[in-house]
Parts: C-alpha cells; structure tokens; sequence
C-alpha cells in the first residue's frame, strides 16, 4: 500500500479525534466499567454469609456463585439463589458439605415457572422462580456452561447470570432430583 | 484501572489506551456526527468488556475483535437511524489547522470532498486502514474477508479516491 502512503498520511492526519471532553469522560467510564465489573459478579460464599447475616432483615437475598463440576470443558456458571422469605442457607454446589446434602431430603416436590423474561439483554440475568416443599439439588445447564444448584425449601428465584455469556439463543436446562428437567430456550441480546 | 482476566486473554486496558481515538475515528466516518460518533464508540468499549469472553484468539487480533463490536455498534446505529448509508456530510475530519498552509488545507478539503464520491464499503475500508490503522489481516477479520481481498479492494478504493482528488 506504499502507492497511498500520500493520501493514508493525510487521511490519517486529517481523521476526526475525540473532544478532550469526550476523551475524559470516556476514560472515566472505562475505569468504572473495569472497576466495577468484578463487582457485579455475584460474591463468592464466603463473603456472601455474613453479609446476609447483617442484612438478613425483610426479604432474604441470599447471593451465592454456584460453582459448575470440574469436567475440564465447560465453564462454571453463576447462579443465586434468592428466597423469597425467610433465612435460608446459602450453599455453594461446588463446596457443599456432606452433611447439609445429607440433610436434604431425598424427594422435594415443586417445580419451576417460565422466566419472567424468555428474552434478556447482555448481562441481565435470567430469572426463574421456583416453588420446593423440601431442599433439593440440581444442575443449572446455560449457554454451555454449568452450575451445581442447592435449592432450599420454600419460593424463591433462580438469577442465572448471562454476563460474559454470548449473544444469540441458548438452551437453559435445570435438572433437580426427582422430576424431569426443566427446560427452556433463552434468547440473549440488547 | 484495567484488568486482565485469566482466559480471556485480553488487556483490556491496554486495548482501551491503544484504541479509543481509532475507534472513535472509525465510528465517526461511519456516521459523520460528533454525537452519534461518541456514543457509539461508548456503547462499543461497553460492549466488548461485556463481552470479552466471547473473544477467541484464532479469529484474529484484540484489536480486530474490538472493531468488529465497533462496527456492529455503528450499523445498528445506522439501523435506528432508518438509514443505511451515512449522511453525505463530510463530518468533523480537520481540514484545516492553525498550521496548515493554504495549499495544504486545499488539498484536504480536496481529500474530504472526495471522500463522499465511494461507496459505504469503500469508505470503511479506508477508514478501518488509515483512520484506524487496521492491518490488512485485521481488516479482513472485521469484515469477514480475505487479507488479499482486502488489499484488492483497499487498492482500488485509493485509487477512486486519488482520481477523486483530480
């Protein structure tokens, strides 16, 4: 391309620059994006329990990251578990001890409603409410990435979290014990 | 403020540094209006971090990958807009600065003149290569075309434009 190197310098020279203004202010969002993006990821276990446990006043959101099985391939998935009502123990599917799954009874009855939304923008998450007269266990499938569930007993709502998830249509599949998976096709887009 | 997350294989922070004023001179041909330009070119940064994940680097460069959001970015701006091609008016390219010579800012406005006379596809080629500084590879990664295609086409887009120029 040597033969424009004349017209490409003054294309070059001449292209339209930002505003200073508009310069800071975008560098400005950039640095809150990058700042706060690890943020919005829901909050590991650990930090989550005493959290909740200074907050756990009204409505009980108990935020947990649901952790996907090792299998080497896909990648884990984050899902919270929020109750509707009530203090409700936040377990994480990947740390989940013996005893709690011990506890949990081996039938629940219940099921899951379609999404509020069968179509959310990048980044918003999927909900899903569900209904169990007992705890349970599950497995979020989304977008090919996965999430050990521990649902407690009572109403609540899955918040499946599509940030870093591609655009396009996916299949969500929640398998619980005891019942036929649950599935339904989602649509991530702006 | 930028942050590398493992896997994702990209600096985010250093895409944003090296790229802004590019994108942002990119997305302002494309639409030729300092507003749309902007916040099309805040909507694509805010795009690709949300979207980092989906980068692969078999694809192309980072910096390929982000024009790509980019450009999508400007045609649904386009699309909203309800039209499909830029507005004719030469936009905010500097024709002029306080050092030009009157020679040279004649030249220029020759340039911006004759910058209207190709075609969407033609204008975006040159700006991806020379208002963005795209490589030929990168070009034909955002495009979806071959770097030799790139080049074929790039060539005679210059040479529209240099005949453009008188």
């Amino acid at each position: 391309m040597n033969e424009h190197d004349d017209i490409g310098l003054e294309l070059r020279e001449t292209r339209a620059e930002p505003t200073p203004e508009f310069a800071r202010a975008l560098d400005e969002r950039a640095a809150e994006w990058l700042r706060e993006r690890p943020r919005r990821r829901l909050p590991s276990l650990r930090i989550a329990i005493p959290a909740v446990a200074t907050a756990a006043a009204a409505a009980v959101a108990i935020a947990l990251i649901v952790s996907g099985g090792d299998d080497g391939g896909s990648s884990t998935l984050d899902v919270a578990v929020i109750a509707d009502q009530g203090t409700v123990d936040s377990l994480s599917g990947g740390g989940q001890s013996e005893r709690e799954a011990e506890a949990a009874p081996k039938l629940a009855e219940g099921g899951f409603s379609a999404p509020r939304a069968t179509r959310v923008a990048e980044g918003e998450p999927v909900v899903v409410r569900f209904f169990f007269t007992a705890a349970t266990e599950g497995r979020v499938d989304f977008a090919g990435r996965e999430a050990a569930l521990h649902i407690p007993p009572g109403a609540g709502r899955l918040e499946i979290s599509t940030e870093e998830l591609p655009a396009g249509k996916h299949r969500l599949v929640i398998s619980v014990r005891s019942m036929p998976p649950y599935r339904q096709r989602i649509e991530i887009g702006d | 403020m930028a942050r590398r997350t493992a896997g994702e294989g990209i600096d985010f922070e250093l895409l944003y540094r090296t790229s802004r004023d590019d994108v942002y001179a990119y997305v302002a041909g494309m639409l030729r209006d300092r507003a749309g330009a902007e916040e099309v070119t805040a909507a694509a940064f805010e795009r690709a971090l949300t979207r980092r994940s989906s980068y692969r680097p078999g694809r192309g460069s980072p910096r390929a990958w982000l024009f790509g959001i980019a450009r999508n970015a400007a045609y649904d701006e386009l699309r909203r807009r309800g039209r499909t091609e830029p507005v004719a008016d030469p936009g905010e390219r500097s024709v002029a600065s306080g050092d030009t010579t009157a020679e040279v800012a004649v030249r220029r406005a020759a340039l911006a003149d004759a910058l209207g006379c190709l075609s969407q596809a033609e204008r975006e080629l040159v700006a991806l290569r020379f208002e963005a500084g795209l490589s030929g590879a990168e070009i034909g990664a955002v495009l979806g075309i071959s770097e030799s295609n790139v080049g074929t086409r790039l060539s005679r887009a210059m040479t529209k434009l240099r005949e453009a120029m008188g």
